[in-house]
């Protein structure tokens, strides 16, 4: 039976990467349900997250339906090509168990995010492929390369982030060794001594940080070249590996994504004597422009249904937590008085209840934390908290730092209607240069 | 303009590319999509912390490789920046080890326990790359070594 099905799977142009794509997928499937099943909330659990993604923690009668749909979903995918719906459905029961685990541990878990990018990227590829007027017979060939791009982004990302956040500077070399001191093991294995000659020699780590920056900015070639893609998967490959080797980060579904898309294994399936399908092994596109049109229309689709009011708002709930979600103090009460204690007030340049900062009045200033303060606000009928804490003493990057102070903000636990970006932006701003002048 | 196969397959990757990009860099970290920041920061002020169990020999090692304390307060992860000062470390790290520690502690045996510190290490970065190390004590312990654990280790 197995055999039987495992000849039904083997038609489409590229039956053996959608399979080992599946099988990935099925592998997050099952380490979530294990999470939720098996997990406890965390101290951090993000408590302005939905209901729904909250109330799926250890409840199995929530988490195995959503498991058994996504797996059966994924199985169809691997058994057949062109099966999008099936590929959607599986995107959507892994990405509410992904998110609730976010919810329960308090904040995204990027580790299980690189199946559900390539599964994406193969889905883009079968769009160009059809919108483009390709060979149906072919269409595989353009989910591969959907697929490969996909996983390139991860790298390329990831890079552009660093050089972003920490410019060229992230390659020093120092940063690493500092990583490694932070998460190393200490329990007398091998790798020890690694970590030990990493931490030891600022070279050493100046290699491997450049080695780094290098693969990961090398990814931008990995879906052009073959060649290039068989050397930069190695590259990045190798990367996994040297994080699992300093610490105790590992990205095992990466390394078998890389391990699938970065070499030829068709040819070696054909030199096997298993032959592929058919079909001719080309794009095929009768009109390409059409194609990429309709990557672009469900990017930008996507892109504008995020800023939707209550999808903006479930996003930004288990999305910034390092921003949102820090351990809030208790709610105001309905009854009484809001707080103002004058003496945090006046330090940040406040007078009274009433003050404006920019958009907004403030309605109340309290201690957040031995060392900070927190400033509640009212824009336009929405509350925004912005805590106000000594530079550096969170570790979280704050979304305005001036010499002396570290910005955050937060919204008001269930509260419905968040106060728009813009507003927040200029409540933040202006609060912020109040606390440059002082 | 005629579409070689290269072409083809360059306009499709940098359109998955860039839509890819676009939509990650709006939700930032929403399955699946993410700008994957992970460790993209400069640690603050080049410092650099973690939570180690200090033994009576002065040897750090992992809170991990203890399996039950009696300690004499509990392990606040929210109050350590202002004990111990500002410094980068893993917020889920911090928290594992402090939930660890939490879900473990109880009444030992007397004389079952051996005396730990656990604290809070702090390596700060000079400016020839030199670490200088301070410890800012969480908690002080009895605590009992998990043999499994020490087994492994030795293997």
């Amino acid at each position: 039976m197995t055999r039987v099905a495992l000849a039904r799977a083997r038609t489409g142009a590229r039956w053996y990467l959608r399979i080992a794509l599946a099988a990935v997928l099925l592998f997050d499937l099952a380490l979530l349900t294990g999470m939720l099943l098996g997990g406890e909330r965390g101290p951090r659990a993000l408590a302005s997250a939905p209901a729904l993604l909250q109330a799926i923690l250890g409840r199995p009668e929530l988490v195995l339906p959503l498991a058994i749909a996504g797996g059966v979903a994924l199985v169809r995918f691997a058994m057949a090509p062109g099966r999008v719906g099936a590929a959607l459905v599986a995107v959507a029961c892994i990405g509410v168990l992904c998110e609730a685990r976010a919810a329960s541990v308090g904040g995204p878990e990027r580790f299980l995010f690189a199946g559900g990018t390539v599964l994406v990227g193969w889905l883009a590829g079968l769009a160009f492929a059809r919108a483009g007027g390709g060979d149906r017979d072919a269409e595989e060939r353009a989910a591969e390369l959907g697929a490969i791009a996909a996983l390139a982004t991860i790298y390329v990302n990831a890079a552009s982030q660093k050089l972003l956040a920490s410019g060229i500077g992230w390659a020093d070399g120092d940063d690493l060794r500092m990583l490694v001191l932070s998460q190393r093991p200490l329990d007398g294995s091998p790798t020890d001594a690694v970590a030990d000659l990493v931490v030891g020699s600022r070279t050493l780590a100046f290699t491997l940080a450049a080695f780094v920056e290098t693969a990961q900015l090398a990814a931008i070639s990995y879906p052009f070249d073959r060649r290039a893609r068989a050397v930069v998967g190695a590259m990045l490959i190798a990367f996994h590996v040297g994080v699992r080797l300093l610490t105790p980060i590992s990205f095992p579904q990466s390394i078998a994504l890389l391990v699938i898309f970065s070499f030829p294994w068709g040819r070696l399936l054909e030199r096997r004597g298993l032959a592929l399908a058919d079909a001719p092994d080309r794009l095929l596109a009768r009109r390409p422009l059409r194609g990429a049109l309709a990557i672009a229309t469900g990017a930008a689709a996507l892109a504008a249904l995020s800023f939707v009011p209550p999808v903006r708002s479930t996003i930004e709930s288990v999305s910034h937590p390092g921003e949102v979600a820090r351990p809030t103090s208790a709610p105001r009460e309905a009854e009484g008085p809001a707080p103002f204690d004058a003496a945090r007030a006046a330090a940040l340049g406040i007078d009274a209840p009433g003050d404006r900062i920019g958009p907004c009045e403030v309605a109340s200033v309290e201690a957040s934390d031995v060392d900070a303060t927190l400033v509640w606000l009212v824009c336009d009928g929405a509350e925004l908290g912005i805590e106000v804490a000594p530079t550096g003493s969170r570790p979280f990057h704050p979304p305005r730092r001036t010499r002396a102070h570290d910005l955050f903000y937060r919204d008001r636990e269930g509260a419905h209607a968040p106060a728009p970006d813009s507003v927040r932006d200029a409540a933040l701003d202006e609060l912020a240069a109040r606390l440059e002048q002082r | 303009m005629r579409w070689t196969e290269r072409r083809l397959a360059a306009l499709l990757a940098i359109a998955v590319m860039l839509g890819y990009s676009a939509v990650a860099s709006s939700v930032r970290s929403f399955y699946p999509f993410s700008v994957f920041p992970m460790y993209s920061a400069s640690p603050i002020d080049r410092s650099v912390a973690r939570i180690v169990a200090r033994t009576a020999g002065g040897d750090a090692t992992e809170v991990t490789a203890y399996r039950a304390f009696a300690c004499d307060r509990e392990l606040d992860v929210d109050r350590i920046a202002a004990e111990c000062g500002a410094a980068f470390a893993p917020q889920y790290v911090d928290d594992a080890l402090a939930t660890h520690v939490r879900a473990r502690s109880g009444e030992l045996p007397d004389g079952s326990g051996e005396e730990i510190e656990i604290v809070r290490r702090l390596w700060t970065l000079d400016e020839q790359g030199a670490f200088t190390v301070s410890d800012c004590v969480l908690a002080r312990c009895s605590a009992v070594r998990d043999e499994a654990a020490r087994d492994e280790a030795a293997r």
